[in-house]
């Protein structure tokens, strides 16, 4: 799995490729620890094509972190078997998660 | 509570006008009566004093009598004796129009003013009236003249002096002209005086009336608003008062409302014993439907579970009594040999004797699977128990068999029930070796009967709950119906035929009430398959192993990812929780013929990931985040089973491909 973050003003654009597993999840932990003056993220997820539970609850918590700063959180190019994950476990209601 | 605005208060606002509008009313129309009356009688009193006078001038002759101003104490006593005002007799000149005074006396309301201008000899001009000068051509009845003019209202009766007066020598002389009687009653007194006494009786009557209206106020409100307010408080507070003790009305008197508080005070004994009534029953109802629940669980308890599966069948079975508990039973048993022995059945009835009846039947059954060899022996032993412990008379249709994996046979008994099915490639009915329900007839003999049951073969065996449900227009289900869908299965997705045909029941009946119990069992035989084993460690590195192993089924991406997810999340569960330190972990892939098996088994910690799970719509997504992933995998799996057994953790989880489809088709 391979994370690359761009930072554009206070938008923070994080791209995802690979699977988000048990194996990967600290990986991408790590990569997301430092979001100091950023105010939007949005995860790129057009090369995730698996995401596991542990990879659902470094989304939650990077999702919290952003929302305790105020800032704006959101999930696009996401596939629909990745999708139906958020779904099952009523995530998709917390944040904005997009197939584009 | 609204303030109350009395009805009596409404009435008597309408009513109390409506009534001093007719006391008004007979009050103008007594006036008129009354003072019409009043002046028929000062009528004939001038009347009768003019006729006095005209007499009087038969006596005298006026002119040679006539008294000078001032002294007409003689005619004052007419006015006096007829309580009259004016007495007078004038001379009357048609042609000029006027009349000369030949006498006049005076009453006490006579006024000064008429007395200083009247008295004999005064000629007033242009005062002669059509009344007097109808009096003058003769009408000796007197014409009476209501006149308004300078000294107020007044009454005056002319009469004409026809005749001669008497003269000294009693002979009768005439006058030279006729002379004119007018008796004169001045009406301001009399109507002052009549109104004055009106107006008091007037007064008295209104005052009367309101006096009354306020009695009759007084009395409705003591008498009438008082009791319906007491009633109504009473009855408003009806239920909230009863818990503090139920307290009669008082009951006085014999009106209306006397009746009314019998009536309530009665209506109240009934409805406490009846809310008491209703209470108990509730309560009874209620330990009654505890009771049930627990006799449910405990029958539910007595049957095998609802899924099992191994390396040769998978048996899946469905019970749902019509009532809290039902007359129906299925059992299985996997003998150590490999045979598989199944039974469905069905008690007479239903409720909770069927449901006793159901119990000893199932107990016995358990017991003599493993001592008779053959399914028409069992059914015999089992026949000849029954009828001997059965005082009710009920009695038990059963379809015994078992399976020899080693030869593919299978033996089967029929005590009386439904026909079951094969579904191999066509659909096989099973209908020899047929005999009689069994708890009826002590020593009845049963067949055996053998037919094959292959690789891919599923049997079916159901009670007659299934073909005779009713849909909510009394149309059964049919065993037509079910042979096309078990006919349709067959061909499709024969491990799968007691989903299949459940669904399809289900959605037959939507709506409409279960009559009977319903009871399905299917015993599928597996093809042999290519099975992967991994033998692990509870390491997290191994889940490249399980990643390698799952990449490599052939079957589509979407059940590749639902198998993957569970994977993880099952063998992460087992690494986390399952051992203090690292131990062994077994993981089972199997291809079946319509989906994935994973089999873990691990000799760590006992634990049913399958209970206490989450539930997602209450989750606490803010904070708690335990769970999600057995939330996860038992949402993505089709069917999963979980037994610790012989010390071991024993988690099958189970893939279908159809479903997972639709599944991705309609997320």
């Amino acid at each position: 799995m391979t994370v690359l973050k761009t930072l554009d003003g206070d938008t923070l654009t994080i791209a995802v490729d690979g699977w988000i597993d048990t194996l990967t999840a600290p990986q991408f932990h790590d990569a997301v620890q430092d979001l100091e003056g950023t105010k939007t993220v949005t995860l790129d997820f057009e090369g995730v094509e698996y995401i596991s539970s542990a990879g659902l609850r470094e989304v939650v918590a990077l999702f919290r972190a952003v929302s305790a700063q105020g800032g704006n959180f959101s999930i696009r190019n996401v596939a629909t078997g990745v999708r139906d994950v958020f779904t099952l476990t009523g995530f998709d209601k917390k944040f904005e998660i997009r197939a584009d | 509570m609204h303030k109350l605005k009395s009805i009596f208060v409404k009435i008597g606002l309408v009513m109390a006008p409506i009534v001093l509008l007719l006391d008004l009313l007979v009050l103008a129309l007594t006036y008129n009566i009354t003072y019409e009356n009043n002046l028929e009688i000062c009528e004939n009193r001038i009347r009768n004093a003019a006729q006095m006078m005209v007499e009087y001038c038969e006596s005298y002759n006026l002119y040679e009598n006539m008294e000078p101003k001032g002294y007409s104490r003689e005619y004052d006593e007419i006015c006096k004796f007829f309580d009259i005002t004016y007495i007078f007799v004038v001379e009357p000149d048609v042609e000029t129009n006027s009349e000369t005074y030949l006498a006049i006396g005076f009453g006490k309301d006579a006024l000064q003013e008429a007395k200083d201008t009247r008295y004999p000899g005064v000629k007033v001009e242009g005062f002669l009236n059509e009344s007097e000068i109808e009096a003058y051509n003769g009408n000796t009845d007197g014409v009476i003249r209501h006149e308004s003019g300078w000294a107020g209202e007044s009454l005056i009766c002319y009469m004409p002096c026809m005749n001669y007066y008497r003269s000294s020598d009693q002979t009768m002389q005439k006058y030279d002209t006729p002379l004119i009687v007018g008796a004169e009653l001045s009406l301001n007194r009399i109507v002052e005086s009549f109104q004055q006494r009106f107006q008091g009786i007037a007064i008295l009557t209104v005052s009367l009336t309101l006096l009354m209206v306020v009695v009759f106020g007084v009395i409705l409100y003591w008498r009438v608003s008082r009791p319906i307010h007491r009633i109504s408080s009473r009855m408003s507070g009806f239920i909230s008062d009863r818990k503090k003790g139920i307290k009669k009305l008082e009951v006085k008197g014999n009106d209306e409302f006397a009746q009314m508080s019998r009536a309530f005070n009665t209506m109240t004994e009934e409805i406490d014993t009846y809310i008491r009534d209703i209470d108990a029953l509730t309560r009874e109802k209620h330990t009654h439907e505890t009771e049930l629940n627990i006799a449910r669980r405990i029958q539910k308890g007595l049957l095998r579970p609802d899924c099992f599966h191994n390396d040769s069948v998978a048996i899946d079975a469905y019970m749902l009594p019509a009532k809290e508990v039902g007359g129906d039973l299925y059992d299985y048993q996997v003998l150590d040999d490999g045979r598989v022995f199944i039974a469905v059945a069905d008690v007479s009835g239903k409720g909770i004797s069927a449901a006793l009846f159901m119990a000893h039947a199932v107990t016995l059954l358990h017991q003599i699977i493993l001592t008779e060899p053959s399914p028409a022996e069992i059914l015999s032993v089992y026949n000849n128990t029954l009828v001997t412990q059965n005082p009710g008379g009920m009695f038990i249709t059963t379809f015994l068999a078992v399976w020899d994996p080693a030869t593919g046979e299978l033996t089967y008994s029929n005590a009386g029930h439904n026909i079951p099915y094969i579904l191999a490639d066509t659909l096989i009915a099973l209908d020899g070796a047929h005999g009689v329900a069994a708890g009826l007839f002590e020593g009845e003999e049963y067949e055996n009967a053998t037919v094959m049951l292959r690789e891919g073969d599923t049997l079916f065996l159901y009670t007659d709950g299934v073909n005779e449900a009713k849909n909510t227009e009394s149309a059964f289900y049919s065993t037509e119906r079910l042979e096309e869908k078990l006919t349709l299965c067959s061909k499709t997705n024969p491990c799968d035929a007691l989903h299949i045909v459940l669904d399809d029941l289900t959605a037959f009946t939507r709506g409409a009430e279960q009559n009977d119990d319903i009871t399905m069992l299917t015993l599928h035989i597996k093809k042999p398959v290519a099975e992967t084993t991994l033998s692990l460690r509870s390491e997290l590195s191994q889940l490249k192993v399980i990643k390698d192993a799952i990449a490599a089924l052939d079957v589509s991406d979407e059940v590749k990812m639902s198998i993957q997810l569970a994977a993880e999340e099952m063998f992460v569960n087992i690494c986390s929780y399952a051992y203090d330190a690292v131990g062994d972990v077994t993981l089972t892939i199997r291809p079946e013929s319509e989906g994935v098996s994973l089999t873990f088994v691990d000799s760590g910690m006992p634990f049913d990931p399958t209970t206490d799970l989450p539930d997602i719509d209450e989750y606490d997504h803010d904070h708690a985040i335990g769970g999600l992933g057995r939330f996860l995998t038992f949402s993505v799996a089709d069917r999963y089973q979980y037994e610790y057994r012989d010390h071991q953790n024993v988690l099958y989880l189970f893939f279908s491909e159809v479903t997972a489809n639709d599944r991705f088709e309609n997320a």
